[in-house]
This record gives C-alpha cells, structure tokens and sequence, in this order.
C-alpha cells in the first residue's frame, strides 16, 4: 500500500467516523430529550388535561434504550468505555502497538458477533409477532437498536484495526491511572 | 434424570405459590423422579412467556396478561366485566374457552396441562368506590393494557401508568388515589394501609395456566403424560381453593383497619353497564382468534343464562 | 476446570485489552453456551433485551443528565455556594451535610444509585472544592447513595415483599432505624476524617449573598421533594421534572447556558447510558443463568444441612451474601435469595421483616463491592474517577457498613421497634 491511498484511505475513514458520531450522536440527545419530554408530558396531561398518557413511559423506555445503545458506540469513539489495564505491560514495549491493534481486531469479531445473534434475536421476535403491553405495536423495529448497535461498534474496532492512527486516546476513567 | 423447570411469579406462603409448588411435586411423584420438577421464581411475566416459547423452561404458570404480548389473543381473556358471575365463568371456561385456549397456545408451542385461576382484579380507594359515578375524575393507577385503558376512560377516570415501585408511594402522597390489585396481593402491600376501602367491582378475571413446552412434552411416554395430567391439581380445586382465600384476607384487612365492599348484583351491574359496550372495540385490536374467542364467550354466556331459567 | 478456564478466557481478553463490556459478554456468552442446560446465545439477547426493557430504571439516566445539566449551567455552584457559608463553622460541616442530603434524598428515591448521582453531582465537586480528601469526598457519595435502598421507599424492599409475601409496608418502617444508624455512623466518620479542617467565623454576608444568588436554585429541592411530597409526581417522573426545571432556570434565567451546551451534557450523558447500560445488562443475564442452573437452591440445600444453630445461620447467611453482592446485582440478588434463605431463618424464630432489613443492608454493602457494585461502576463514570479510585474510596465505608450490618443482624429492636410502636 502506498503512502497517498494509504493517506486517503484514512481521510475517508476520519470523515466516515466523524459523520457517524454526528448521525449516532443526534439520534441519541433527542431520544433521551424526548424520554423526559415524555415523563413530563404525562404529568401535564394527567394533572391538567384530565388523564395520563398510558404509552408515554413505555415509549420513554424505548428512547432512554436507543439512547444508551447507541451510547455504546459513541463511548467506544471517545475511548470512554472501562478497561482494566492490570495487563497492558505484560507484553514488551515494541509489541504493544500490535497487541493493540489485535485488541480492536478481536473487539470487533465480538461486537459483529453479538450483532449477529441479536439480529437472529430480532428476526424471531418479528417471526412471533412479540407485541408490547402499553402500545398496540410489534416489537422487533424498538430491538433492532441491539444489532445495529453492535454492528456500529464493531465497524469502528475494525476501522482501529485498520487504521491504529485513529483509536481514540482513552479517558482517565477508564482505569489508566 | 431430567429437572424441569416451572417459570412462575407466584410463591410460596401465597396460595397460587402453594399448589404451584404441590403441582411440582406431583409431577416429579408420578414419573417417579424422571421428572424432576421444581418452581423457579421470576419476577416478569412477560420474560417467562418467552422462556417457555423458545425452549427455556419446560413448563411455566402463567397468566394471560403474561401471555398476552407473545400471544394477543390472550389479552380477550382479562377483558373488564367479561363476566358476570364466577359459575358463569367456569361453565363457559370449562366449555368454551378452555378448547381454545389450548388451540391457540398448541399453535405457539406451548401444551395447556391445567387451567388455573388467579384470581378477580377489583378497585380499591382511599374513599369508597362503590358505585361508577365516583370513579369520575379519580386519579386511578391502572396497568397499561387496552382492556384497562378502555375501562377507566369509560368511566371518566383520570388514569395514569406508572410501575409498582412507584405506585405504593404515589398512592401514600396523593399522585393517585386508587388503583385495582388481588386481593390477597393488595393486602401484602402499602397500599391496604393508603386505600383501605376494598370494593369486589370484579371487573377483571385473572386466568393462569399450566403450560409446557410441547417439544419436551412429547418426548415423555403417553403414560407419563397421561399420569402427570391425572395427578396435578384438578381445575376445580384450584378455583375452589382461590375463592376461598378471600375469607382470611377479609379478616386480615379488617385487623388491619380497612374495609372490604361487597357489591350487590345490581351494583355490580351498573358498573358492567357502563364498561361493557367498550369490548367489542379492544377485542378488535386483539385479532381475530380474540374475536373467535369473545364470541365463543357470548355464545356460553347465553347458553348459561338460558340454562340458568 | 471449567472454571479455571473461564479465569484463562478472562487473563486472555484482559491481555488483549479488552473493555470490562465485552469481556462480560464473552464470559456470560461462554457459560450460555457451555455451562447451561436448555441455553443459547439466543437466550443471552434476550436477557440484555429484558434487562434494559424496564420502567424502573427510567430516573437514573433523568437524573444524570439533570444532574449535569445543573454542573455545566450554574445552579450546582449556587448551591454549593450556601452549603458551604452555611456549613463553614462546622469542622466537616459539608462533609456531614453531604451525608445528611443523602439521607434526604433516600427519603425519596428507591434507588441506590440514584440517590448517589442526584445528590453527588452537587456535592462531590463542593467537597473536593472545599479541600475534603478526595477518597472521603468519593467514598461518602458512593455509599451515601447506598441509604437510598434502606430509608424507604426502596425497591429492592419491595422486591423482598413480593417474593416472601411479607409486608412492604411494615419492611419500609423497619428500614429507618437501620437507615438512621447508617447515617450516623457514616456522618461520624467523615465528621472525623475531616477533623483536620479548621471550621471558619460564620459569615452571614456571605450567607445572605449565595441566598439571593442561589433563590432559583435552592428552588430546586423544594420543587423536587415539594412535589413528591404534596402528591403531584412520581419519584420516577421527579427526575425528569428536575430535568426541565434545570433547564428552564439554566437557558431562561441564569443564561449561563444555551441550547448548544445542553446538547453537549446531552451527549455526555448517553455516553455515561452507554457504558453503564450494557454492562448491567450482561451481568444481568449472567445471574439469570446462575439462578436458572439452580445454583442457589444448592447452597441453600448444602447450608441446611450443615448448620444447626440460629446465629450460625444468620452469620452464615450473612457471608454467602456478602460474596453474592460482588457478583450479583440486588434485584435479581433479592428475587432470587429472599425466598429461599428466608425459611431457614424463620425456622429459628428471626422475624422475616428483620431478615429482610438485613437482607437489604448486605446487599446495600454490595452497591460498593467489585466487580459488580453498581455505585463503584456508574460512580466511576459519572464522577469521571478511577475504577480502581472507587474501589479504595469506599473499603473504609465497606468496613463501617459490616460493622453496622453485624448489629443489626443481632439486634433486632433496631430494625422492628418503630414497626412494634405502629401496631
Ligand atoms: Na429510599
Ligand atoms: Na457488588
């Protein structure tokens, strides 16, 4: 691979992460926005307009769920999420940075592989026609945040794998002390 | 040796929990420990279903609300003041609903082997509901199904959702003021202390079957199937054996300085009066297996009433 | 050996700089798969699915953004301005009213950890602020929170009295006086970790100026415990109306914020649902699996048969569940323990309210325990500190909570003399 489609390569995946945190990122602050919205409203209509919203909370679990789902993927590209360290110095100085790139290699077999039994999850709820109690809906398009969810991740462990130069730095709160 | 699993919310001291767990030990008695049965506890009904659906559990106690998001046509079975009478109930259950009910769980792939009962939802209030005008305006917790919802706004109720954990405080500080629970259950709880005034509206029925997973079902011999289906509790006794509960808790509310109401038929009737035209619209939205069911109901219910003369 | 090679699977995913979530889901995925009748990775979906799928967990990611939306904005600093001219003359007077806050605010939530968040977003920078040792500052929020599930109302209590069928009512009265010793022990010992502080003139100008900054802001208590109180909202519904009222007060009033802002604390916030949901709902599914394989009602089995003596089942118990808290989260931990130790106690002669307020101070203890200690994870994200922080933060309140929790178990008047005086 020679350095300018290597380089260009990496414009393309800075840009395509760039657009998917801010895609990602504006689903998520509405859900959670319209979860207390909807708490809200449920009072309004209960203490004023004569009777509660009966969907409103369940509704509201669906959007604080596809908020943190798609939280996961957004946690990843800020190197936010918890990892113990305790065994980052086992491997010598000069083989961290592959043992890194096989970490976000291995990551992402995990997230796709999850993605994959949690379309299989929801592939069945839609076979069974699983329906909620508070709204006269199916399920399975609230579930499909789970695959979606891990795809994302896993599509952004790869992309690291790929392209070490764009892992995030991680957050001190993730245990590198 | 096989252990097989019994997913229930219901245990012990309770009496559902008691012959749940007399149910258990029937099953693992007649195959003569082949079987192994046990009750295993799970708070969400709804997660039971789906254990029993896909194989999980062997066998599971359920209620209809239960089955009801796996199942819609189940959600015809809680409908307010579908019946009129418990001998109604039975006679037409027994008759009608049972054949089916064990269809339509044969079709999920579940195997009915008792129908059970848990029970009659009723009202209970900080200040007596006897009477349907007073649910006027009264800010009411009720659960978020159709049948409810179809219920309460009939009776101009303010309804409001919100989860048990919730609900006890809610009810201790104002948020609602009356909300509807089983009586043995209500009893349990802070609500009996918030709202004592306990009224037998029996507006709900709560249906509760014992359920196996038809794969592992049929893999057991036809005489241990035929002895396990001998020996666990017959419907009968479980019916009798609910009703009967109420005495005891009537006599612990009252210990407990609440009040139990006991409707008149004529009372009861007014309140059916006004929820039962609403039916037809919910057992719409179920499908139409529901819509097979509610008529086979009316049909029995007709036949009841003629018998009855 | 099998779970040996669990332990080689975990050592391999550590080395391999795994995060704590997907090592989680690798561990629950392998024992699904390995170590479980009737299970698949189907099953572990559905566990994540139904674990999440929950009203009851609505408040906590309300109050974390209400939260962050009152420490981006400015009525957290307002507050923590009063609080502290308040409590200047005090040695550790804000270290204590943080503690006392806790207490408040248990009186409202039935939740651990929300209490910790709701209260520890003003409190935790306040105490660092003010120059408290950053372990004591951490240590008493994380298991000042922990009030919140025995002052009532508690969930975990009311989780207990559905699955004994004992009287919630009865259980939430018991919770106060194990709740009081809890504060009181827990107020004394940041009363004396901050012994050092030297406590400073009353300065009432001071008080008077944080009162007429802070007016919208001390607003904020008021509204919340007001409503609650006076039967207008929910707890649950509670954290989303502090959610608005932060917001009008914060874009309308203080100005020191705008819509961008807002968006910006927004995201941080499902950021912090991102890690924290996942992780709770892998654990969850792993101790679904541990009650499903029946491993409870072994041990339950195993310790009837070699204990004869009250308190040496009482003592027992009280280990087997100590070891339970690390690993398992309360609820399931209460569904499924409460009913089958509860005979073994009743058996000789406890009183299962008592059992129940043990059952929930223990497991109160394990909010704080690693790995699975809700408070030391979400606390670790929200407040942005160490894990590894967290846990040393919190082993003195560990310690002290033990000692609390071995009275309470032998003195049962602390739990049922207020039940006693109600009857
Ligand atoms: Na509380
Ligand atoms: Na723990």
């Amino acid at each position: 691979m020679n350095t300018s489609s290597s380089n260009s390569l990496e414009q393309s995946a800075r840009t395509f992460l760039v657009w998917l945190r801010w895609l990602e990122a504006s689903v998520a602050v509405v859900c959670i926005s319209a979860c207390g919205a909807l708490l809200i409203a449920d009072v309004v209509f209960r203490e004023l307009l004569g009777h509660g919203l009966p969907w409103a909370q369940r509704v509201a679990v669906y959007c604080a769920t596809t908020a943190a789902m798609l939280g996961f993927g957004l946690a990843i590209q800020s190197g936010e999420h918890l990892r113990p360290t305790l065994f980052d110095n086992v491997f010598p100085p000069g083989a961290r940075p592959a043992v890194a790139r096989l970490g976000s290699l291995l990551s992402a077999a995990i997230c796709l592989w999850l993605a994959y039994y949690s379309w299989f999850f929801v592939y069945t709820s839609y076979l069974s026609g699983y329906r909620g109690v508070a709204l006269d809906t199916a399920v399975w398009p609230m579930q499909t945040v789970l695959p979606y969810a891990f795809a994302s991740a896993a599509l952004r462990y790869f992309i690291y794998a790929l392209l070490p130069v764009l892992t995030p730095v991680e957050s001190s709160q993730g245990g590198v002390e | 040796q096989e252990n097989w699993r019994i997913g229930t919310v219901v245990a012990p001291p309770s009496v559902l929990g008691i012959m749940v767990d007399e149910m258990a030990a029937s099953i693992t008695k007649t195959t003569n420990g082949a079987i192994k049965a046990e009750r295993f506890q799970q708070p969400n009904e709804q997660e039971i279903a789906q254990n029993v659906i896909r194989g999980r559990y062997e066998m599971a106690f359920i209620s209809a609300t239960g089955l009801a998001p796996a199942i819609p046509a189940m959600g015809v079975l809680n409908l307010a003041y579908l019946w009129s009478s418990p001998e109604e109930r039975d006679y037409v259950y027994d008759k009608y609903v049972v054949p089916l009910v064990t269809d339509l769980l044969a079709k999920n792939g579940l195997t009915l082997v008792r129908t059970g009962d848990g029970g009659w939802m009723n009202l209970f209030c900080k200040a007596a509901c006897v009477s349907p005008e007073q649910m006027s305006g009264m800010k009411v917790r009720i659960s978020p199904t159709a049948s409810d919802r179809m219920m309460f706004s009939r009776l101009g109720a303010n309804y409001v959702t919100m989860t048990l954990a919730d609900f006890f405080p809610s009810l201790q500080q104002g948020v609602v003021d009356a909300g509807s629970l089983t009586f043995g259950f209500y009893v349990a709880t802070p609500a009996a202390a918030a709202a004592p005034n306990y009224v037998f509206t029996r507006h709900g029925h709560q249906p509760m079957f014992l359920v196996v997973h038809t794969k592992y079902w049929e893999k057991l011999t036809a005489d241990q199937r035929k002895a396990i289906e001998a020996s666990i509790l017959p419907t009968s006794e479980i019916r009798r054996r609910v009703g009967e509960e109420d005495v005891p808790t009537e006599a612990r509310l009252k210990t407990m300085g609440g009040h139990a109401y006991h409707l008149t038929a004529e009372q009861r009737a007014k309140w059916a009066a006004v929820v039962v035209p609403g039916q037809p619209e919910v057992v719409q939205s179920f499908g139409p297996v529901a819509k097979d069911i509610y008529d086979a109901v009316l049909k029995g219910k007709e036949e009841f009433r003629t018998k009855a003369k | 050996m099998t779970v040996f090679l669990l332990i080689v699977l975990v050592v391999v995913l550590l080395a391999l700089r795994q995060n704590v979530v997907l090592i989680l889901a690798v561990v629950a995925a392998a024992v699904h798969t390995f170590f479980v009748s009737r299970s698949a990775i189907e099953f572990l979906i559905q566990d994540i699915w139904f674990s999440v799928d929950r009203e009851t967990l609505l408040a906590i990611p309300m109050f974390i953004l209400a939260g962050a939306v009152m420490t981006r904005g400015s009525i957290a600093r307002r507050i923590i301005d009063l609080v502290i001219a308040l409590t200047r003359p005090v040695r550790g007077g804000l270290g204590l009213a943080g503690i006392l806050s806790c207490g408040a605010f248990a009186a409202i939530s039935g939740s651990s950890v929300v209490t910790m968040l709701a209260v520890g977003a003003i409190m935790y920078p306040a105490l660092l602020s003010e120059g408290y040792d950053k372990k004591v500052a951490l240590g008493s929020m994380t298991a000042g929170g922990t009030l919140g599930i025995i002052i009532p109302p508690s969930i975990p209590l009311l989780l207990y009295g559905m699955s004994t069928d004992t009287s919630v009512v009865d259980l939430f009265v018991a919770g106060v006086g194990p709740g009081l010793l809890l504060i009181v022990v827990m107020a004394a010992y940041v009363l004396w970790k901050s012994r050092h502080l030297s406590p400073r003139q009353l300065d009432l100008a001071e008080v008077r100026g944080a009162l007429r900054r802070g007016g919208w802001a001390i607003m904020m208590p008021v509204i919340l415990l007001g409503g609650i109180y006076s039967g207008r909202f929910t707890p649950t519904e509670a954290a989303a109306v502090s959610l608005l009222y932060a917001l009008i007060v914060e874009l309308f009033i203080h100005r020191e914020m705008n819509v961008r802002d807002y968006g910006t604390v927004a995201l941080a916030t499902v950021i912090m649902s991102g890690i924290i949901t996942p992780i709770f709902a892998f654990a969850s599914s792993l101790n679904n699996v541990i009650a499903i394989e029946g491993y409870p009602q072994a041990l339950t089995a195993f310790v009837k048969q070699y204990i004869h003596s009250g308190w040496g089942m009482m003592l027992t118990i009280n280990i087997i569940l100590l070891f339970v808290g690390c690993i398992m989260e309360s609820f399931s931990a209460i569904v499924i323990f409460a009913p089958l130790f509860l005979p073994l106690v009743t058996g000789y002669g406890f009183d299962p309210v008592h059992f129940g307020i043990v059952m929930i101070v223990n497991l109160e203890i394990g909010y704080l325990t690693p790995p699975v200690g809700l408070n030391i994870i979400v606390g670790s994200v929200a407040f942005k500190e160490p894990f590894r922080l967290m846990v040393s933060a919190v082993i003195p309140y560990i310690a002290l909570m033990m000692g609390a929790l071995a009275v309470i178990s032998a003195v049962p008047q602390i739990s049922l003399w207020l039940v006693r005086v109600l009857h």
